[in-house]
């Protein structure tokens, strides 16, 4: 197994050493921290000519053009992209695959991007071998009701794999699963669509800590709704804002002798950097033999933070 | 030391190891249509149907050979097989398999979605054959020839796509490749923005039939003296197979007596998508396959259900060190007190009274106040109650005073009669519902073992989910009571609540409609509270519905309440104002969500679902009348939803 040295930087104003890339991709949404990384690069005078950005609503589109202030010297391509998460999401690949055909390094800024379009995009510039330079805007806060309720997927769920992984299906004798489970806000119902689809043999919780803001390691098993301990689940940690960490510790969870014999499924149910790890970890170190499953939703609430933490830079 | 382990804690059958079905496999026999014997002998395909929890999958798992080879502990699994006469294969694929492959479309229009699915189909199974098989040559190394049994097992597939293989490890491990690569194929063309990826697998596209019933046709089992085994095949949550999927298993349904596999489904009512075959005949009830439902023990078979949980709860117990000792009816009692629960509401209060005597006075333009009641006082406030009542009914104050009196006395006469009629076999509980909404107490209890599988509703999944939890509520809470053997009637109280929470939140995200079911469901429960506080009592614990003719959408989302076990129909119609119609009554265990009974009474019933109970937030007016005479919607203590 090949290993490699990772870094993350953290983008503030007195550190704005951005890297240099050759497109930048965003989704543009109403949220403060959506157009955070576009500043720090700008700031930085790092912003390459190549813009992708992503948007949901043709209301945004003014608000794009008066956020560019129609720099002439910017090559923009604006893609509307779909509130369902379980649409298929290749025309949008295929809108994205051209703009970057010739360009080695591609900035993506995840923050507002939904989990699973964002895990495809990088899956599509991983295995054509693009430089990749990922961003994320930590918010301030997220929007909880009650102190810890916390809806962005709404309605009916579907636990189904993010098109691309869909994993190995079988080993030898019982085609046993292990189910690692990063839980987060949403787990209400989550965890019991995940007894009842996904029939794992072993779950093993990751909870992001340090999270965010402290409360929020807590309150992701609150709302889980599950004494995990009373079960005999040792629950796994990983910091909330690095992906690599995450990595790391599905790698460790993967090495042990006990996974050897199972087929392994991660459910992405927590913050975009750790899903960023298990992306990454997807790619580079199973050959794609994990699956990695997304509760999808009917609805899609994506405007669920409020102000702006700390921005990272992520080299792939 | 204080060692916990939740005897419980393994709840659903999906994720059991082969081990732990063994160990928690129960004989459902008696509520079943079927014998065991049947299951194995029949010739037709058999469907058993059933709701969620109610423990098809327990009962197929425990067929297959990963968990009969288990029970052969002195002889070899072969010689088991041998004596048996049948080898069973429990196939499942979980939904995101299942969905996945129903939208596979490849563009070459022969490999249409069902090809794919009957590629993937016919390699898992047949990678099950070569597992057992593997367990065979294991045993019988000397009777069995490895090389003979690959080569025909290798004769199955193409000559043009045959591998170069000669030891049946190597065998497997390329039938586990071609299953992967399905995978692996539909990964890749994630990100083939041009569609240059084809789908080519080494063994071909596998055709209906030429593993599955190829393997009995070569007369495999035959050549190593296995000639009359059977093999059957346990196909779990049919429901959740798209169309093209079911057509590919109707199919196969339709010639399985040819084939000497037979086909054993498992699916939740309705679920059947279409009974068509891939050749767009139909398979026949009767002809093709024999339907045994699972019906709800509870509902017709109360005694037998209780003895069947008490069973469960046993074995349970008796495979943890902490609780091997003890039986589950001491643990949470064998019912509940409705007596002590309605002292715990009052504490000496006169609320109640007061309540009655607003109503009396009222509807009678008088003016009784409580010293002029003081003759019905008790310690027992549900006596009080069934005084209260009778007066408002219209009975005299002399014929009240002796009813109670004959009562306490033991004196037989019409008006004890009378009284004791109603406080034993109509009232009690009823009034425990009352008292709670006039005193406006957060909670009615919910305990004991009767209780317990009263809101399992008949579903033994929920009975051991149930259960689960209140030991896990115990173990934080009740720590020092649970290594004694006990847990108060508080915590199980309090689990009934979680777990009835837990199950309404849960409808919302049910994959067919879950907003919808929400919704109606809410409905239902709302309209079964205000009839539980009425003071007049006019419909005592109702908790079950008829329905008028509904529209189609709504007739399909009654049908996936059924389905996923939200609502449950009695087996027999009744007979209402001359029409014989459908009764269904709501899943009991969001009784304490609705703080309603869990127990269900016979007599009218009032709440008739219309097409209005599928809309937001609808007040059924024949259940919500008189809102102003009605004190308790007026002083309901209990929040909507």
């Amino acid at each position: 197994m090949n290993y490699e040295v990772y870094s993350m930087n953290k983008l503030d104003e007195t550190n704005t050493q951005c890297r240099q890339i050759s497109c930048f991709i965003f989704l543009f949404t109403d949220e403060e921290r959506a157009t955070c990384t576009k500043s720090c690069l700008e700031k930085n005078k790092t912003m390459p000519q190549n813009i992708i950005i992503l948007y949901f609503n043709d209301d945004d589109t003014k608000k794009i053009d008066e956020l560019f202030c129609m720099n002439e010297n910017l090559r923009i391509e604006k893609i509307k992209i779909s509130h369902q998460l379980s649409e298929n999401f290749s025309p949008y690949l295929t809108k994205i695959a051209e703009k970057v055909t010739d360009i080695k390094e591609v900035g993506l800024d995840i923050t507002c991007i939904p989990i699973p379009f964002f895990v495809q995009i990088i899956n599509y510039l991983y295995n054509n071998d693009k430089s990749i330079i990922a961003y994320y805007s930590q918010p301030n806060h997220y929007r909880l009701n009650e102190m810890y309720e916390y809806l962005s997927l709404n309605g009916e769920l579907k636990i189904n794999h993010i098109s691309g992984f869909p994993g190995k299906i079988v080993k030898r004798s019982e085609s046993e699963r292990l189910l690692i489970y990063q839980i987060g806000f949403e787990g209400k119902n989550i965890f019991r669509r995940i007894i009842e689809d996904i029939e794992p043999k072993e779950i093993i919780p990751l909870n992001g800590f340090p999270a965010f803001f402290p409360k929020y390691k807590d309150i992701s098993l609150v709302n889980n709704d599950k004494n995990y301990y009373a079960d005999g689940n040792d629950i796994s940690f990983a910091e909330a804002n690095n992906p690599f960490d995450t990595f790391n510790q599905l790698l460790k969870i993967c090495n042990e002798p006990k996974s050897s014999n199972y087929c392994i499924d991660i459910m992405i149910s927590s913050t975009k950097p750790m899903a960023l790890g298990a992306c990454l970890f997807a790619l580079k170190n199973t050959k794609n033999s994990v699956r990695l499953l997304f509760p999808f939703p009917a609805e899609y609430e994506p405007k669920q933070s409020t102000g702006v933490g700390a921005i990272w830079e992520y080299k792939l | 030391m204080y060692n916990f382990v939740n005897p419980f804690a393994s709840w659903n059958a999906m994720n059991m190891s082969s081990e732990q079905v063994l160990k928690h496999f129960i004989s459902p026999y008696a509520f079943l249509g079927i014998t065991e014997n049947e299951i194995i002998s029949d010739t037709q395909a058999i469907i058993l149907s059933g709701v969620r929890g109610c423990g098809k999958t327990m009962l197929m798992k425990q067929f297959s050979y990963n968990v009969r080879k288990l029970i052969s502990n002195t002889e070899s699994y072969y010689e088991h097989v041998k004596e048996d006469k049948y080898l069973g294969i429990y196939f499942r694929l979980d939904d995101d398999r299942l969905y996945s492959l129903a939208s596979f479309n490849l563009k070459n229009s022969s490999n249409s979605e069902y090809n794919i699915f009957t590629h993937i189909f016919e390699l898992s199974i047949f990678k099950e054959y070569i597992e057992v098989m593997t367990i065979f040559l294991d045993e019988e190394k000397n009777k069995i020839s490895e090389v003979e049994i690959v080569k025909e097992l290798l004769s199955l597939f193409s000559s043009k796509e045959r591998p170069d293989i000669s030891n049946i490890d190597d065998l497997l491990d390329f039938v586990i490749q071609e299953i992967n690569y399905v995978f692996d194929f539909k990964s890749s063309k994630a990100i083939d923005i041009n569609d240059e990826i084809k789908f080519e697998p080494k063994c071909g596209l596998i055709c209906n039939g030429q593993l599955i019933n190829g393997f009995v046709r070569a007369k495999i089992l035959e050549k190593i003296d296995l000639g009359e085994t059977r093999i059957l095949l346990f196909i779990d949550s049919f429901e959740e197979f798209s169309k093209e999927q079911q057509k590919v298993i109707n199919t196969m349904m339709r010639f399985s007596n040819a084939s000497s596999v037979f086909l054993r489904i498992g699916m939740r009512p309705y679920g059947f998508k279409t009974l068509e075959t891939i050749n767009n005949e139909e398979v026949k009830l009767g002809r093709e396959f024999r339907p045994i439902e699972f019906n709800n023990p509870l509902v017709f078979k109360e005694a037998e259900y209780l003895k069947f949980c008490k069973e469960i709860a046993h074995q349970r117990l008796s495979s943890t060190e902490m609780f091997k000792k003890h039986d589950i009816i001491n643990i949470l009692g064998e019912s509940e007190s409705l007596v002590n629960e309605a002292k715990k509401i009052v504490k000496n209060g006169k609320r109640h009274i007061e309540a009655y005597l607003k109503k009396i006075n009222k509807k009678f333009r008088i003016e009784l106040d409580i010293d002029k009641v003081s003759y019905l006082k008790d310690d027992n406030p549900l006596i009080e109650m069934i005084c209260l009542r009778l007066l408002l009914a219209g009975k005299s104050k002399e014929f009240v005073e002796k009813a109670l009196n004959d009562h306490k006395a033991n004196i037989k006469s019409e008006e004890s009669k009378k009284f004791a009629n109603d406080y034993n076999n109509k009232y009690k509980l009823s009034f425990v519902f009352v008292l709670c909404s006039i005193y406006k107490k957060e909670k009615k209890e919910y305990y004991g073992f009767k209780d317990y599988c009263l809101l399992s509703s008949g579903i033994v999944g929920q009975f051991v989910r149930l259960c689960c939890i209140t030991f896990n509520l115990a173990s934080f809470k009740g720590r020092e009571d649970l290594i004694e053997g006990k847990i108060s009637s508080e915590i199980q109280t309090e689990a009934a609540y979680v777990m009835s929470r837990e199950e309404m939140d849960y409808i919302n995200s049910i994959p067919e409609f879950g907003r919808k079911l929400s919704i109606f469901i809410k409905n239902i429960g709302s309209a079964f509270r205000a009839l539980h506080s009425e003071i007049e009592t006019r419909y005592p614990e109702t908790n079950l519905f008829s329905k008028t003719t509904l529209l189609p959408e709504n007739e399909k989302l009654l049908e996936t309440a059924l389905r996923w076990s939200l609502i449950i129909k009695k087996p027999n119609s009744q007979n209402i104002n001359g029409k014989v119609e459908d009764i269904f009554l709501l899943n009991r265990i969001f009784a304490p969500n609705y703080k309603i009974s869990c127990r269900t009474r016979g007599g009218f019933n009032p709440v008739v679902v219309d097409d209005n109970y599928f809309n937001n937030d609808y007040k059924d007016p024949k259940v919500f009348k008189n809102t102003e005479d009605n004190y308790l919607t007026e002083n309901t203590l209990f929040n909507l939803g």
